[in-house]
Formats: structure tokens, C-alpha cells, sequence
């Protein structure tokens, strides 16, 4: 009967249907334990690795601070350049590609391969480029070549500032100068920021994004001049020319504030190629050099046995000759064998001189003379209050010391260190040494950053460090004394018109590789205006002059002048004579 | 009198058999149909968060690929409506015709259709692409139970159970994974073996079937580089994190990012490049993620009630035609589920085949829709006896 035989067919059908039944739901069960393994299960663990793979951290760089002249003009700021990259297993064809960026560039291509192929995942092909360079590369389209924005450091007042301010890396770390003295304070404090990427790269729209903020370095603002500066740089040059020197520096102080105006010096500095004209690197010889400061080392002398009561203006150094001799026999040996004969400069019967014209006339052996009225502790005192020895603790790296032999017992010391021998000083020390002078004995530090100005505009000035090292009266007393030298005395060429400056001459010897004293002379002029009530120091350093013009009143007194004239125009000085 | 009372209460009866018959195959057809709307709703969500990121890459509307799936949508929509209309006993007559049809589609698009994925698999048409082999595996349901229907009894002999079923089935199969496409295959086959487990195929010839079938896949599975790349990745995919391993470990991530309660809609991370396919094949990846357990188990469920009621209308079917079609239906639409969310949660081998009704694809959507639109129809018809059905 077929309605019996095919109801037993679907009876026997439906147990099938019911076994197939059992197998699906046996998947859909193990589906569902599965589900619940990655999802519930394991998820902490899974989620963490899925966040590694998408989260990225990425520093933001600081905006470095900008430093200022005192007018507000531009000594150093930072702009965004292009840097041009590649990836090199990007690159399709990595000669084509280093030679167009060569071309365009303007560089050399194959140091360009030479990158591409070294087997870094990123390199350089030229960094911090114009705008207009990184445009035109990218225009072309080259596989695997990429740029970033990245910043880079202008100093729009070049050459003739740049041995104060420095100069910073290509990574935009503080190498040199004010750079370096200043990197903590300019560099700022990185931000971060943290965001989830995509396969790509991109940040995702709806991802975690956390950003920390970078803080911006502070702005420097400096006491330096910058057309004072620019004449200065250019008096030096003239000067280095005239007398076919090695060098010529020279330093411009505010005398009561220690506010560093002017700091130049040849041979120039390039920062674009961060070698000077002859080639050596960064150096500034008016913090970095230490020389023997020679005759206007007297100052300091004179300055103890005035202060002292030792003497006054007026005392007559009784019998001062030409020559005295501290050693017996040094005079005789005629070598430096034996140390302990001194001459003065030119030849003069032995007769008796006023303090005043000791000093108008640089005369070693008077000056040896006072200089053996005072202990030696007096005169050590004396030196260490004025500055030799000492740091001045200006804002600049690479501070000279200095020093002075202070073995009381070798008593050609002591005469050596009254006329500026077997004592080492910077120019920058000297100068404010004079600048004591000028303020009515005060010492105050030299420095060059007078505020520093955060994001927000706040101002933090610098204070100097004063102290005190002579009298008013002494000080006084000398400003007669050295304007004695510039009117009658060895330094007529130091003169301003319409101003009455007073200043010391010095020309000391240079001593060779062996430790003798060669003819080669490094001469000084260091000197104050107006000299009734200064305002204004200004010392000048040049190396080794030739010819006739191998003094301090010769080589380095018509700078001073220059210099000192621009100064108190500059400053608005109300001309005094 | 007592005759009359009999009779009387016997029509009673029958009338509220009938009643009941009728409401039960109306709950029947409309749980499908709601299942179904729930799945394709889930699916469109699912692809407007997946695609977009994709469209935005190829520089086209970040809304194309969803506008083409409504589209599917549409088409699907009205297939289902015309197919649950149409008595499924008319079927038989179209079985052939439609079958031809498909071969010839799928002869076609080796010779016109366009390769992507290292297979060639789409006949573009304008704008519009068209996928034979989604077509093939309703065809071929409704041409193997249309053939065992005919054989009948008489398949007690080995011959005459392997000329239906290597006509339909066979041909089908080996045009499929001529483009090559092993996972549209396995799930034919499988479809396949459940009509015929339905049918009257005695047990030893459908087992033998199994065996061969399984065997075949396995050794095709292992005969391509990239069938064998995936089992590899299937067995240690963190070995091979970044390439055989590295769809499975992305899918793993977007998953494991959405917890319980998943971090809402459109905000998947996977989708931003991370997971490949991931508004096809690994689109339950991006349910979990943004809908979370909740959400994925959800989809778990919806099949599950699917294939339950599926199988209740093949009980419930009035005939074998309508048995064996709605088991061919629910085997095919289960199967292909349990495959590929086995495949995203690393249970089996990633086998490259769609989420039915979820899944961005035109073709399947519309060709899976109209066979919800048969299952309903038989749904509808259900509950008479096979006595009368015939």
C-alpha cells in the first residue's frame, strides 16, 4: 500500500532530519563557547594587543624661544623649514631618485644614494630646505620621497653677532653661545601626543586622542646693540687690516648696570658654515682668551696704594729711572735667563715723578715702585676684588679664568703683576675691572640676557652681583688719573670729540711655545666716557700688530675711539667737553 | 443520529485541526520573516559602518557600498514577496529552465566575468555586478529535490541515485570551482547532501555521498597555495600574524574590543583598514566589535531560530518536494552561518564565504531572500498530509 510505505519513508526521513538537527545545534553551541572565549574570555588580553597595534605616541616639539637685541630686532628666531625624506624600500628607482633631488637641491647626488642605500628605513636627503625646494622635489612625484615641516634656526643678523649668540645643531640643540648658555631656558618643555591610528597611519576620527601640550622656551631679551654692534665689528676689521693683526676684539659695558652692549671681534664667524675666516671653529676671545693684559694692569696698582692712603695723585716717586732690577744680574744677563729687569719704554734720565705722570706715561719702573709700597696680601686682595682670577660669571660658555702667581715669596712676581705680567685676564675681565672705576668702585657682573619673557609675557629680569672694591674717592681719583693718559699722555688717539674719556694703554709681550717673551706684543686699550661721570666702558684686544703700529696707543686706542663715540651716541650720552 | 453526532463532531474537529493548522503556519512563516528583517537590518548597520572606510579610500560617495546593498535590499525584498506568493509546487515546472539558465551563467563568467581575489566570480552588468554562484545554489536545491521528487521509489539502486545528483550537483560543483571558488562549493554540497538525506535515498548511499564529498573538499582545500595558507592560519595564526594568521588576529582584536556591550555603532577600529573584508566575509568581526557580545550572540540566535523553524516547516512540509526544499533552504542558510562566524571566531578554516542576509553582496542577498520566499511558501502550505499535498 503506498500510503503505509511512504509514511514509514517520512517517519524514517524525520530521524534523519532530527540527527542533521543534532549536528547543527552541536555548531551552533561550539560557536557560541567560542564567541564568548574571544569576546568575554580573553578580551583583556586580545583588546590590549589590538590597542598596541593602533596606539601611537608622538612627540610634539617646543617652539624654541627667540632671542632679541635690546631694540627688539631679531638675533635669532626659529622658522618651519621642509625637510625632504625618503623611505628608502619605497623608492622605485633609488639613482633616478637621487639625482632629481640632486638637481634640485643643488647638492651632490651621490652622497644621496649613497643614504638611500644604506639600509635604514628612514634618511634625509636634504634637510631644512626653502619651501620653494621641497615643493618643487615633491611636484615631481618620486616614489617613497616624502617632507616634514621641521624647525629651523634663523639668525637674521648674521655674521657680526654671532660669536655672542651661537648657534644651535641641525637637531635644534643649543651648540655655542647664548644657544648653549640659554638651551634649558629656550628650548621649552615637549608635549605629546597620544592618538590611535589606522592601518595607514592616519589618526582614526573616533579613536582616543590624548595631547599633552608643548611648552614654549622662553624669549631672551639681551643688552647687545645691534648697530653698535655692527660698527664695532666693522672698527675691529678696519683695525685688523691697518695693522695686519692675527685678531681684534672689543667689548662695550654699561658701566653701573654690567649690561654687555656691544661683544665683536675678527676674524668674523660664519654661523651658516659655523667656521670663522680662517677656518677654526666658534671662539670669543673676549670671554675665551686669556693673555697677559700688560700696562693696563697698572690701573689696578695704583687703585690698592690710592685706596690704601698709600699715596695720592700728587705723591712724588722719588729717583725713578729707566731700569731697576729686582734680581741682581737680570739687567746684566741681557737674556730672560735670570727674570727681574724692567725697563721702561722709552729711555729717560732717573728722576722724580708724580703718581699722575707714572701713569700718563706708563712707566714701568714707577709703577714697580708703588707697587712695593703695598703688601702682597694688599695687592692679591686687591686683584681678586677687581676680578683677575675670578670668573666674571657672564652668561656665556667657555669662560676664561685667569689667574695671578700669589707665592708672596718670589718677589719678581709681585713687580711683574704691578705693570700686568705673570697675570692672565680675559679682555671681558679687564673691562670690568675698569667699569669699577666708572661706577664709584662698585663691581657688577657682566651680562649679556636681561629678561626672559615666557608665552604668557612675564618677565623675568636678570639681577648682576655687585660688590664692592674701592672707595668712591679712589675711584674718583683714578678716572683724573686716566684721563691724564688720553690727554697727555700715551694714548692721545683714544680721544672723542665731544667727550672727555679717560683709559689705560697696554702692550704686552707674547710669549712663544718655549715660554720666552717674543717682540710680538698683544695690545689694549681699555678706557671710560664721559669720564666725569662714566657711562660707558669700552675695551679693545688686538693681536699681535705689526709695524709701528704694534701699541696699545697705536693699535688700539683709535678703535676704543670709534667704538666708544658710536657707544655714546648710541646710548644718547650728552656730549661732555 | 449518533451518526450525525459523529459526523458532526469529527467536522468540528477537523475544522479546529484546520484553525490550528492555519495559525501555526501563519506563526511559522511570520517568525521567519521577522528573523530575516532583523538579520538584514543588523547587516546594513554592520555595512555602513565597514564599507565606508573602504569607499573613502577608493576616493568614491563613503555611502556607496551601503546604497548598492539597499538596493539588494529592495530587489531581495520584492523576490522574497513574489516567491512566498508563488505556490512552490510551481517550482518543479521552472526547475530545469533555471537550472539551464545557471549553467549557462556560470560557463559565462569564466569566459565574460572580471577576476578579483585571485578567482573570477562577478559578471559586471553597468554599474552593477552579478554573481552566478550564489544564484547556483538555489538552482540547484530546486533541481536535485525536483529529480529525487521524480525518482521516487525507485532510488534504491546506485545508478539511479547518482544520475540526479551528478547531473545537478556535480556539474554545478565542478563550474564553481572552475573560478575557483571552494566555499560556494562546500556549501552546495552540503545543501546538497541534506536534500538528499531528506529525500529516500537509502542511509548508506547518502553516507558514502558525506564521505566522498568531505574527502574532495579536503583534498581541494590543500591542492591551491592560498586554501592551504589559510588552514595554516587557521591552526597558528599568531605564528603568521601578518600574513596567513592576520585576517583571523584582526578579526580576534575587533571582537575582543567590543566586550560585552561593544563600542557602538560606526565606531569599530577594525574598519579602519585593519580587517580585511570586513564588510563581507569578517562582518560578524564588526557586529562584535560594535555591538559587542550582546550583539554577536544575538546573530547567533537569529540563525539558530532559523534554522529551528526551517526545520519545523520541513516537518511540517505537505509533501517531500516542500521537505526536501525547505531542508535545502535551512541546510544551505545554516551551514553557510555556521561556517563563516566558525570561521571569524578560528573554530574551522576561514573558507571565504558571506554572512547570509548580513553580508555587503547584491546577488546573494537577493538570490538568499527569494529562498526565504520559497521556505515561507511552504511554511504557508504546511501541516496537510502528504497523502493529500500530492
Amino acid at each position: 500500500m503506498p500510503g503505509r510505505s511512504a509514511g514509514r519513508r517520512v517517519n524514517s526521513a524525520t530521524v534523519r532530519m532530527v540527527s542533521l538537527i543534532l549536528v547543527f545545534a552541536l555548531g551552533w553551541v561550539g560557536l557560541g563557547y567560542r564567541l564568548f572565549q574571544v569576546q568575554v574570555a580573553r578580551a583583556d588580553e586580545l583588546r590590549e594587543l589590538g590597542e598596541q597595534q593602533r596606539m601611537v605616541e608622538r612627540t610634539l616639539p617646543p617652539q624654541r624661544g627667540t632671542i632679541f637685541d635690546r631694540n627688539g630686532d631679531l638675533l635669532a628666531t626659529t622658522v618651519d623649514a621642509q625637510s625632504i625624506y625618503a623611505v628608502p624600500h619605497e623608492v622605485k628607482d633609488p639613482v633616478l631618485t637621487a639625482q632629481q633631488v640632486g638637481i634640485i637641491t643643488a647638492e651632490p647626488w651621490e652622497p644621496i644614494l649613497e643614504r638611500l642605500q644604506n639600509g635604514e628605513n628612514f634618511v634625509y636627503l636634504a634637510r631644512q630646505v626653502k619651501p620653494g625646494v621641497a615643493s618643487q622635489v615633491m611636484d615631481i612625484g618620486l616614489p617613497g620621497v616624502f617632507t616634514e615641516t621641521e624647525a629651523s634656526r634663523e639668525y637674521p643678523a648674521g655674521g657680526s653677532v654671532a660669536q655672542v649668540v651661537g648657534f644651535v645643531d641641525i637637531d635644534g640643540i643649543g651648540a655655542e653661545g647664548l644657544e648653549f648658555a640659554y638651551d634649558d631656558a629656550l628650548k621649552g618643555t615637549p608635549g605629546s601626543i597620544l592618538y590611535e591610528r589606522d592601518r595607514l597611519g592616519n589618526p582614526i576620527p573616533q579613536g582616543r586622542r590624548e595631547e599633552i601640550p608643548a611648552i614654549p622656551g622662553l624669549d631672551l631679551v639681551t643688552s647687545i646693540d645691534l648697530p653698535l654692534q655692527y660698527s664695532a665689528q666693522e672698527s675691529c676689521r678696519r683695525a685688523r687690516e691697518r695693522t695686519d693683526a692675527n685678531g681684534c676684539w672689543v667689548v662695550v659695558l654699561d658701566v653701573s648696570t654690567g649690561e654687555i652692549l656691544a661683544m665683536a671681534g675678527t676674524p668674523a664667524f660664519n654661523p651658516e658654515t659655523r667656521l670663522d675666516e680662517n677656518g677654526n671653529g666658534f671662539s670669543n676671545f673676549v670671554v675665551r682668551g686669556q693673555y697677559e693684559p700688560g700696562s693696563i694692569q697698572k690701573m689696578i696698582t695704583v687703585s690698592a696704594a690710592l685706596d690704601k692712603g698709600l699715596v695720592g695723585p700728587d705723591t712724588i716717586i722719588p729717583g725713578v729711572a729707566a731700569r731697576i732690577e729686582i734680581n741682581p744680574g737680570a739687567c746684566a744677563s741681557g737674556t730672560d735667563d735670570i727674570y727681574g729687569c724692567y725697563s721702561d719704554a722709552t729711555s729717560h734720565p732717573t728722576e722724580d715723578m708724580a703718581v699722575r705722570e707714572v701713569i700718563a706715561r706708563s712707566s714701568n719702573v714707577g709703577t714697580i715702585m708703588i707697587g712695593r709700597k703695598l703688601e702682597p696680601e694688599t695687592l692679591y686682595h686687591y686683584l681678586d676684588a677687581f676680578g683677575i682670577g675670578t670668573e666674571t660669571g657672564i652668561d656665556l660658555s667657555g669662560e676664561a679664568v685667569g689667574g695671578y702667581n700669589d707665592n708672596a715669596a718670589c718677589r719678581v712676581c709681585i713687580a711683574s703683576m704691578s705693570i700686568g705680567y705673570t697675570v692672565a685676564a680675559t679682555p671681558l675681565q679687564m673691562a670690568a675691572a675698569y667699569a669699577v672705576i666708572g661706577d664709584d668702585g662698585v663691581w657688577t657682573q657682566p651680562h649679556i640676557v636681561t629678561d626672559k619673557v615666557d608665552a604668557d609675557g612675564s618677565i623675568v629680569e636678570v639681577e648682576p652681583e655687585t660688590h664692592k672694591v674701592v672707595t668712591p674717592e679712589t675711584a674718583q681719583t683714578v678716572r683724573e688719573l686716566l684721563a691724564g693718559v688720553v690727554e697727555s699722555g700715551t694714548a692721545s688717539a683714544a680721544q672723542v670729540n665731544g667727550y672727555r674719556v679717560g683709559g689705560k694703554t697696554g702692550t704686552a709681550n707674547k710669549i712663544d711655545d718655549s715660554g720666552s717673551y717674543t717682540n710680538e706684543t698683544i695690545a689694549s686699550f681699555v678706557g671710560l666716557a664721559p669720564i666725569d661721570d662714566p657711562q660707558i666702558v669700552v675695551g679693545v684686544v688686538v693681536d699681535e700688530p705689526k709695524g709701528a703700529a704694534r701699541f696699545g696707543g697705536t693699535a688700539a686706542a683709535p678703535v676704543f675711539s670709534e667704538v666708544m663715540e658710536q657707544a655714546l651716541h648710541r646710548m644718547g650720552v650728552t656730549p661732555d667737553a | 443520529m449518533t451518526g450525525n453526532v459523529t459526523s458532526l463532531t469529527r467536522m468540528r474537529s477537523a475544522a479546529r485541526r484546520r484553525s490550528e493548522t492555519v495559525r501555526s503556519n501563519s506563526r511559522t512563516s511570520t517568525a521567519l520573516l521577522v528573523v530575516v528583517a532583523i538579520l538584514v537590518v543588523i547587516g546594513l548597520s554592520a555595512t555602513m559602518s565597514a564599507s565606508s572606510t573602504v569607499a573613502i579610500a577608493e576616493d568614491s560617495d563613503r555611502f556607496y557600498y551601503l546604497k548598492s546593498q539597499l538596493v539588494g535590499v529592495g530587489l531581495g525584498t520584492l523576490s522574497l514577496v513574489v516567491m512566498s506568493r508563488i505556490p512552490y509546487g510551481t517550482l518543479r515546472r521552472f526547475a530545469l529552465p533555471g537550472f539551464v539558465v545557471t549553467i549557462g551563467l556560470l560557463v559565462a563568467v569564466l569566459v565574460i566575468g572580471y577576476d578579483g581575489g585571485g578567482a573570477r566570480r562577478w559578471i559586471g552588468l553597468g554599474p552593477l555586478t552579478f554573481q552566478p554562484s550564489e544564484v547556483a545554489k538555489l538552482a540547484t536545491i530546486v533541481m536535485l529535490a525536483t529529480l529525487m521528487e521524480r525518482k521516487g521509489n525507485q532510488i534504491t539502486t546506485f545508478g539511479h541515485y547518482l544520475a540526479p545528483v551528478a547531473f545537478s550537483v556535480g556539474v554545478v560543483a565542478g563550474l564553481v570551482m572552475l573560478e575557483p571558488d571552494l566555499g560556494t562549493t562546500i556549501v552546495i554540497g552540503a545543501a546538497s547532501l541534506a536534500v538528499i538525506m531528506a529525500s529516500s535515498t537509502p542511509f548508506h548511499y547518502v553516507a558514502a555521498t558525506g564521505v566522498a564529498g568531505t574527502t574532495a573538499a579536503g583534498i581541494l582545500a590543500f591542492s591551491a597555495g592560498y586554501r592551504s595558507d589559510r588552514i595554516t592560519g587557521f591552526l597558528d595564526p599568531w605564528s603568521n600574524a601578518s600574513a596567513e594568521g592576520y585576517q583571523l588576529i584582526q578579526g580576534y582584536y575587533a571582537l575582543s574590543n567590543g566586550g560585552y556591550f561593544g563600542v557602538g555603532l560606526g565606531a569599530s577600529r577594525a574598519r579602519w583598514f585593519y580587517l580585511p573584508n570586513a564588510h563581507t566575509d569578517f562582518i560578524f568581526a564588526i557586529i562584535g566589535e560594535e555591538t559587542g557580545f550582546l550583539g554577536a550572540i544575538l546573530v547567533i540566535a537569529l540563525f539558530t531560530v532559523l534554522a529551528i523553524v526551517g526545520w519545523v516547516t520541513a516537518v511540517r512540509a505537505s509533501d517531500i518536494f516542500g521537505r526536501m526544499l525547505a531542508i535545502g533552504i535551512t541546510s544551505w542558510i545554516t551551514f553557510q552561518a555556521l561556517a563563516n562566524i566558525g570561521g571569524v571566531l578560528g573554530a574551522i578554516p576561514i573558507t571565504g564565504i558571506a554572512l547570509p542576509f548580513v553580508s555587503y553582496g547584491g546577488t546573494a542577498l537577493v538570490t538568499s531572500m527569494a529562498a526565504l520566499g520559497i521556505l515561507v511558501n511552504i511554511a504557508r502550505h504546511g501541516g496537510h498530509s502528504s497523502r493529500r499535498a500530492r
